[in-house]
């Protein structure tokens, strides 16, 4: 382990050296930061469940990764909350509570993960956020693929409210009242989610997969509001995000700008198909496309387990799962992306034809 | 000739929806199929039903449309039979339609027609929603301030971001609060310059309008 921790890698120069060694890294950031804001113009939140382990892929250490994805997610949570701020989707006092929480939370991962960079290296740095990144978007892309079905089989179902049956019983005073949401939560619920929310955001760039479920699920609070809630509160914990991992030096803004090159182009495309495809294939399709996430970085664990001497790999092995990592990631997020746009184009075809007709119907 | 399916439950002559359908069919050698969803499968409820489609035919012809009609009780195999069978349409058409929460697990509802038809499936909801935000005026695109941001785009990709190695030892990658504050300010900027820029692209490729 001594070894791994003298190998640490310089920060300052890594994406050069991927850079000058395989130029095309830099279409692969751009097509990653294009599957990634189609994906979350389609779903209403994340893209950085693929852009981190992507980059990964790409070379790119864990906290560099992240680091680069927490800023990206600052300047486009930035342009969507303007527009659901115009709608007045966003309860601002239950984002103000939330992220006070969330900032704990991200300050407090990034110097976890800081810290496994420093003592561990990019090896050590990649399993951690791996090992992360299976935890929890195993058990949230399994929890959304039964929601899907269960509204497959029941068009009219709602959400499902055990979880906010449950927290009703568990009234822990000061409960607080938000007047946009109309719900009352409990405060010390409030900072055990917000910190979570927080954490995530800071060790695997992804919060709005734990925010907005917990404000449905946990809250009560309806979707549409959870949603721009959610984009508000991603605006402020991306800037918190992206100044903590700047004032410790992890931010390579050639990252965050081929990203945005990709994802601003994305985010529009999706965000339209949201208007014109079925909700049950959007949610389809966020579940799937994460759980085949967990899997391309449960392939991709091996490799820092070889590198931290932890287990051995014969080369051939260790190149066989890496490969079949980056098949898994970009393959569904080639598929997915091909989907989302497929739809909306389709779906765009049959309203022009109603048009035709002398009705404009949206054909949702 | 073209024909529109209709299906609805309350079949009022002054609805919005049958206004849609009349409106599409009107001049368009159109024949409108009209579908009475009834609210149960008694002789009298289907006799009703019946007779109200009578009149709607009525008032129809007067308009110059041909209409044929169609009662279907309340079962989802013999509604989905009934709408197959109108087939071919060039637009399926729901208004009030009363579909059960037996027919809804039995796979006739508004979303099975949509999965299982080739043709356009709409609701009169849907038209009214879409209508509305029509009449809200489009954002015309400002070409002035678009090149504006295409160029500040081309200024950021082609001389800002190849100087960023360098700047990163001096001011980003620094570990300062200076560096933080400075990834900020680029990224808002940035996001801001290219995200107005890249607006124009579901217009190229008319998604919007």
């Amino acid at each position: 382990m001594q070894d791994v921790a003298v190998q640490a890698i310089d920060k300052l120069n890594v994406v050069s050296q991927i850079f000058e060694t395989t130029p095309l890294t830099m279409f692969g950031v751009i097509l990653l930061g294009f599957m990634g804001g189609t994906l979350s113009g389609f779903i209403g939140s994340g893209g950085a469940f693929l852009m981190t382990p992507g980059m990964m892929n790409l070379g790119v250490p864990g906290v560099m990764a992240v680091a680069a994805n927490i800023t990206h997610k600052f300047g486009k949570a930035m342009m969507g909350s303007k527009k659901h701020g115009e709608l007045g989707h966003v309860d601002r006092k239950l984002g103000i509570y939330l992220l006070i929480t969330a900032c704990v939370g991200i300050y407090a991962a990034v110097v976890v993960n800081g810290y496994f960079f420093e003592k561990l290296g990019k090896a050590g740095s990649g399993l951690y956020v791996s090992a992360f990144f299976v935890l929890t978007l195993s058990i949230i892309g399994y929890s959304l693929l039964m929601d899907a079905l269960r509204t497959r089989k029941d068009p009219d179902a709602g959400p499902s409210d055990k979880l906010l049956n449950m927290s009703k019983k568990f009234q822990l005073k000061p409960m607080i009242h938000f007047k946009v949401a109309d719900v009352k939560v409990s405060f010390l619920v409030l900072l055990v989610i917000g910190f979570f929310v927080g954490y995530m955001a800071g060790t695997i760039g992804v919060g709005g997969f734990i925010g907005v479920p917990a404000m449905i699920y946990v809250f009560g609070v309806p979707t549409v509001v959870a949603a721009g809630t959610e984009l508000f509160l991603a605006m402020f914990m991306g800037a918190w995000g992206a100044f903590n991992y700047g004032l410790q030096g992890y931010v390579d803004l050639r990252l965050t700008l081929l990203l945005y090159a990709g994802s601003l182009v994305g985010i529009y495309f999706g965000a339209i198909g949201t208007h014109l495809v079925k909700e049950l294939y959007i949610r389809l399709v966020t579940a799937i496309l994460i759980l085949l996430c967990v899997v391309s970085r449960m392939l991709a664990i091996p490799e820092y387990m070889v590198q931290l001497n932890i287990v051995a790999l014969s080369d051939r092995s260790a190149a066989m799962f890496e490969l079949g990592s980056k098949i898994f990631l970009f393959g569904s997020g080639i598929v997915a992306t091909f989907l989302i746009l497929l739809w909306t184009f389709q779906a765009k075809a049959k309203e022009d034809k109603s048009a035709k007709l002398g009705l404009s119907p949206s054909l949702k | 000739m073209k024909r529109i399916i209709f299906i609805d439950s309350t079949w009022d002559i002054n609805s919005q929806a049958l206004q849609y359908a009349l409106k599409a069919a009107k001049g368009t050698d159109t024949e409108i199929a009209c579908v009475f969803l009834a609210a149960d499968d008694s002789t009298e409820t289907i006799g009703k039903a019946g007779a109200t489609l009578d009149s709607v035919r009525e008032n129809f012809s007067s308009e110059g449309i041909g209409i044929s009609s169609h009662v279907v009780a309340p079962d989802a195999e013999a509604f989905m039979t009934k709408i197959n069978g109108l087939m071919p349409a060039s637009l399926v058409l729901i208004g009030d339609a009363a579909f059960t929460n037996e027919m809804k697990k039995a796979g006739a509802s508004v979303e099975a027609l949509k999965d299982k038809l080739t043709c356009p499936v709409t609701t009169a909801d849907s038209i009214h929603a879409a209508h509305s935000e029509k009449a809200a005026p489009a954002k015309k695109t400002n070409w002035f301030v678009w090149v504006l941001y295409a160029i500040g785009s081309a200024l950021m990709y082609g001389v800002f971001f190849p100087k960023i190695e360098s700047l990163n030892e001096k001011l980003f990658m620094s570990g300062t609060v200076l560096g933080g504050i400075s990834i900020m300010a680029v990224v808002a900027i940035h996001a801001w310059i290219w995200g107005n820029t890249t607006t124009i692209l579901p217009k190229l490729f008319r998604l919007e309008k």
